[in-house]
């Protein structure tokens, strides 16, 4: 017993030297690493958590302006969440009976939208380009086996649904706290920020909370603006679900580039499986150019206007890479992420130089004015 | 209903705006402007000692002091002089909201201090954000830059005599 004390207390001693003997720095990055490794191995639980923090940050200027009124955090919180969960079960029961509907009208429709699939397939026979590609489709449409096969993969199906449930349990767990602690948590990290990184860090946060606000508040007119032209033009064209495409080209809107270009080709398929011919192709990618011409020279400077100055190939490199890490949310992040880290970088580089340049100090004047 | 109100309400905060009403730069806003800014700043506690910010030091934020004090102090033939010493409800540092000037004196936390910490951007933001919030701080800037021109040269006028 005595001997293992001995010991014990010999690996103490000779942990103590090692950590004298570590210089201080090795920390910092020993830690970020852990935390890279962390990240990869539960990728999961940090989307969830990347997640919770946006919806945190989208609903944390709601509760600031309660908190204007000196309510209390807390207060505010749990009134945001009861709030919620009304309007929540409100819109189940005013919304249920449409939705069953829309479900109930399409299962009904499905053979005769795959019948007319196939016709506007078969129209395109003549293109040997699209010979082996049609082929390919219409394997896949006339071989329900295979597909109902792969939708009823039953261990699938139970993952999805379990994931599912965790997210839907776990978001507003790790919202709710997020946003009640927000304000003690950043109290807590400034206290612990050296005197000579003070502003620089307070700049910081104050810029991404400025832009953050700029960006999403824009994006969200621009993603209306853009779905209501587009709702507007298919209708016009006569092609059918023209709300609903409108929709998801506005919620497709958020990522550059790709967004539109997807949502442009979902529209062109529907309207060449609703007429038949190339020419409805044309008539809805004209539509699009022209909506994307308006939103690019009129809507956007007006709502998102200078808030993002990306590089339009830092741009794309980064979608791409947000889509490799974290998928659509990924794409969706990356262009706010991108840009509220090229202005961090900024702001420290201008801090950097502010320190190593130390300029005199104003000779003129004697005052408490600092 | 009033008693829940009055149980929601966040008594620490009251206390806050209270020393923010004695700021002469925020004369005249209203309690919810003032609390508007207590909910969107970033509050920091300073141990006693500690260097807020150095003489000559590039700076972009104005300091609002909220509980214990601050010593102003500037270099002067090898020594500093003491210029001030603040204490909750004083503020320093707004120079820099301003122009782009190096700090003028040093200024150091004398006990426990808590500092309340506005950046350029976010003064930009709010005076653009609010005409009627604009107009108000910059009068009282103006009035209180005046005052001290006009004490500067009474020292002056003193020191001639």
């Amino acid at each position: 017993m005595k001997l293992m004390k001995e010991s014990e207390q010999k690996l103490l001693k000779e942990m103590e030297k090692v950590h004298d003997r570590l210089p201080k720095w090795i920390l910092g990055p020993i830690l970020a690493g852990m935390f890279v490794v962390f990240a990869y191995y539960t990728a999961g639980l940090f989307v969830l958590l990347l997640i919770s923090g946006i919806i945190a940050y989208l609903l944390s200027s709601i509760i600031s302006r309660i908190e204007y009124y000196g309510i209390r955090r807390s207060v505010a919180v749990a009134a945001l969440y009861v709030a919620a969960f009304i309007i929540l079960i409100g819109a189940d029961i005013l919304l249920m009976p449409f939705l069953q509907q829309e479900t109930r009208n399409f299962t009904e429709r499905l053979p005769e939208i795959t019948q007319q699939t196939e016709e506007a397939f078969r129209d395109l026979r003549g293109y040997p380009a699209a010979e082996e590609m049609i082929e390919k489709v219409l394997e896949g449409i006339a071989s329900p086996s295979l597909l109902l096969g792969r939708m009823l993969n039953v261990t699938e199906i139970f993952n999805q649904a379990a994931s599912l449930a965790f997210a839907i349990v776990l978001i507003p767990f790790f919202v709710f706290f997020m946003l009640k602690d927000w304000p003690e948590l950043l109290k807590k990290v400034m206290n612990r920020v050296p005197a000579a990184y003070v502003e620089t860090t307070v700049a910081a946060l104050s810029e991404i909370n400025i832009l953050a606000g700029h960006y999403l508040r824009g994006l969200a007119i621009d993603c209306f603006a853009v779905g209501s032209m587009v709702s507007l033009g298919l209708w016009m064209l006569g092609v059918s679900y023209p709300v609903t495409l409108g929709i998801i080209t506005g919620a497709a809107n958020v990522i550059p580039y790709v967004g539109p270009v997807v949502s442009c080709i979902a529209a062109c398929l529907i309207a060449f499986i609703q007429f038949k011919s190339p020419a409805a192709i044309l008539n809805v990618a004209l539509l699009y150019m022209g909506v994307r011409l308006l939103d690019d020279f009129l809507v956007q400077p007006l709502t998102i206007g200078r808030s993002v100055r990306l590089h339009p190939v830092i741009l794309i490199i980064s979608i791409i890479a947000g889509q490799k890490l974290f998928g659509i949310l990924g794409m969706v992040l990356a262009v706010p992420a991108v840009t509220v880290l090229q202005k961090v970088v900024v702001i420290f580089m201008e801090g950097r130089s502010a320190w190593s340049g130390r300029p005199e100090a104003p000779k003129h004047s004697n005052e408490i004015i600092v | 209903m009033k008693k829940l109100f009055i149980w929601a309400l966040d008594r620490g905060k009251d206390q806050r705006v209270a020393i923010l009403q004695k700021v002469g730069l925020f004369k005249g806003l209203r309690s919810r402007v003032l609390m508007k800014l207590l909910v969107d700043l970033v509050e920091k506690e300073y141990p006693p000692g500690e260097v807020i910010f150095s003489e000559g030091e590039s700076g972009k934020a104005l300091y609002i002091v909220l509980a214990g004090s601050v010593v102003i102090s500037k270099r002067q033939n090898n020594s500093e002089k003491v210029l001030a010493e603040l204490a909750a409800g004083s503020y320093f540092g707004e120079l820099a909201l301003i122009d782009h000037m190096p700090r003028y004196a040093t200024a150091v936390a004398r006990e426990k201090t808590t500092l309340l910490i506005m950046y350029k951007s976010y003064f930009d933001d709010l005076l653009q954000g609010n005409a009627a919030i604009s107009s108000k701080v910059l009068q009282n800037m103006v009035s209180l830059l005046s005052e001290y021109i006009r004490r500067k040269h009474h020292n002056e006028t003193d020191e001639r005599i």
